[in-house]
C-alpha cells in the first residue's frame, strides 16, 4: 500500500530523500500540467515544474501541514508561473501550436477570417489553448485549478487568498469569455 | 443570463456545488427561464471543450540526489561517473605519474628492501646486466652495407666500457670486504671516513661508466635507424629515376616517330 502525502512529507522532513522523490513522481505531472496551461510553453513549464520541487524541498522544514501538500505545491508553482509571466512581460501562450505553419495559414485567410479561427477549425483543443491564453490571469488560474485539478472552491479561495464568491465570479467570467471565443472558433 | 439569477449560483450549480434549498430554488428558476437554461448548457459545452486541451507528455528525468559534500542537496543532471572525478587536477596528476614512470624506466631505478632497510639504486645492477638492452640489441643486430668501420669502433668502445664496469664492480666488492674487516678491526673514525670516500668514488666511477655505456647504445640505435632510412630513401630515388628514364625514352621515341611521320608527309 502506498504511503500518503503526509507520511512521505514527514519522512522527507526527517531527511529521507527517497520519500521526497516519491512525492516528486506523484505530483510532477499535475504540477507540470498546471505550469504548461498557465504559461503555455513546454520548456518553460518543465523548468517551473523542476523549480517548484526544488523550492518545496528547501522549504520543507517549514511546512507544518496547515494545508494539503498538493495545495502547498500548487501555490509554489503558481507563484513561479506568475513570476515567469512578469519576467517575460508578455501575454502567455499566444503562440502557434506545433505543426501549424503560420505563413501557410496566412495565405489561406480571407479578410474576414483570423489566423486563430483557422487554427481553431483544425483542432478544438488548440482553440481552447488559445482561448485560455487570452483570459486574464486570475480567471485562467481559477479555471485551471477547478477544471483540470479538481480543487474545491474553498481550496482555490485559500490558495489565491480571495473570497469564495470571488472564485466563482472569476470562473463565471472566464467561462463566458471562453464560450464566446470557442463559438467563434467553431463557426 | 437573466437579471433574476445569480451568476454565483449558476457556477455553483454547474459544478454541483449547490445544495439544499438554494439548489431547489435555482432549479425552480431554470424551469421557467430559457435564457438561463441556454447559458447553463453553453457552459457545459465549454467544460467539455476544455477537456480536449491536454498538455504534451514530457520526460520527467529529474530527481533529487544527495550532495556528497557539506550535506547540501541539489537537483543535478545525470553525468557519466568518470566525468565526476576527471578534473583538470586529476589530468595533471595522471600526466605527472606517466612522466615519473617514464623517467624511472629510463634511469632504471630499483628499490629494494632488505635487512639494512630500504635501498634506492639507479643504473643496471649485476643481475640486470644479463638482460640489458645492449645484449638484446646485439642479438637482433643487422648487417648494414655502410659504416661498418664506425660500428666496429663503437663495438670496441662498448666492450671496453663493459670491461671497465666489470673491473670496477669487482674492485668495489673487494674494497667493501676489506673495508668491513678494517672497520671491525680498528674502528677508528679516520679509517671509516677513508672507506666511505673510497666507496663514494667507486660508485661515482661505476655510474659514469654505465652512463657512457648507455649513451653509446643510444648513439648506435640512432645511427642504425638513420642509415636504414637513408637506404630506403636512396632505393626510392633509384626507382623514381628508373621510371623517369623509361618515360623519357618513351617520349623521345614518340617524338622521333612524329618527326619521321611529318617529314614523310
Amino acid at each position: 500500500m502506498s504511503s500518503t502525502d503526509e507520511e512521505l512529507v514527514a519522512r522527507s522532513q526527517g531527511g529521507d530523500m527517497d520519500s521526497f522523490n516519491q512525492l516528486v513522481m506523484r505530483w510532477e505531472r499535475p504540477i507540470y500540467a498546471l505550469a504548461y496551461r498557465t504559461i503555455g510553453r513546454e520548456e518553460d513549464a518543465r523548468d517551473v515544474c523542476q523549480e517548484t520541487f526544488l523550492r518545496a524541498f528547501r522549504a520543507l522544514k517549514g511546512f507544518k501541514g496547515q494545508a494539503k501538500f498538493s495545495s502547498w505545491l500548487y501555490r509554489i508553482a503558481l507563484n513561479l508561473c506568475r513570476d515567469w509571466v512578469r519576467r517575460e512581460r508578455r501575454q502567455p501562450v499566444a503562440q502557434a501550436p506545433e505543426g501549424v505553419d503560420l505563413f501557410d495559414l496566412a495565405s489561406e485567410t480571407t479578410p474576414s477570417e483570423s489566423i486563430e479561427d483557422l487554427v481553431a477549425r483544425q483542432e478544438i483543443g488548440r482553440a481552447v489553448a488559445r482561448a485560455m491564453a487570452q483570459l486574464p490571469e486570475e480567471q485562467r488560474t481559477a479555471i485551471i485549478l477547478k477544471e483540470y485539478h479538481g480543487l474545491t472552491f474553498q481550496e482555490i479561495a485559500d490558495m489565491l487568498d480571495c473570497p469564495l464568491s470571488t472564485v466563482k465570479t472569476r470562473l463565471y467570467q472566464g467561462l463566458s469569455v471562453l464560450r464566446r471565443q470557442l463559438d467563434r472558433s467553431h463557426v | 443570463m437573466c437579471n433574476q439569477a445569480d451568476k454565483v449560483d449558476l457556477v455553483s450549480y454547474l459544478y454541483d456545488d449547490l445544495a439544499g434549498a438554494a439548489r431547489a430554488a435555482f432549479e425552480q428558476h431554470l424551469r421557467g427561464c430559457a435564457e438561463c437554461r441556454d447559458e447553463l448548457e453553453a457552459m457545459r459545452t465549454v467544460r467539455a471543450d476544455l477537456l480536449t486541451w491536454t498538455p504534451p507528455e514530457p520526460e520527467f528525468a529529474f530527481r533529487l540526489i544527495a550532495e556528497p559534500r557539506a550535506g547540501g542537496r541539489v537537483l543535478r543532471p545525470q553525468v557519466p561517473a568518470w566525468r565526476r572525478w576527471f578534473t583538470p587536477a586529476a589530468a595533471f596528476a595522471a600526466a605527472a605519474v606517466l612522466v615519473l614512470a617514464a623517467a624511472a624506466g629510463l634511469a632504471r631505478i630499483e628499490v629494494h628492501h632488505g635487512p639494512d632497510g630500504w635501498t634506492l639504486r639507479t643504473g643496471s645492477s649485476a643481475d640486470a646486466a644479463a638482460d640489458s638492452p645492449r645484449v638484446a640489441f646485439a642479438a637482433r643486430d643487422v648487417n648494414l652495407p655502410a659504416d661498418d668501420g664506425v660500428f666496429a669502433a663503437l663495438e670496441r668502445r662498448i666492450s671496453a666500457l663493459e670491461t671497465t664496469v666489470h673491473d670496477t664492480r669487482n674492485v668495489r666488492n673487494a674494497s667493501m670486504v676489506s673495508a668491513v674487516s678494517a672497520v671491525s678491526a680498528r674502528a677508528s673514525n679516520e679509517e671509516i671516513l677513508k672507506v666511505v670516500r673510497e666507496l663514494l668514488a667507486q660508485s661515482e666511477t661505476r655510474q659514469k661508466g654505465e652512463l657512457a655505456l648507455r649513451i653509446a647504445q643510444v648513439i648506435r640505435d640512432v645511427d642504425a635507424q638513420r642509415v636504414a632510412d637513408l637506404n630506403r630513401v636512396q632505393q626510392g630515388i633509384g626507382r623514381i629515376d628508373a621510371t623517369v628514364a623509361d618515360e623519357a625514352a618513351a617520349h623521345r621515341e614518340l617524338m622521333s616517330y612524329f618527326l619521321t611521320s611529318s617529314k614523310q608527309k
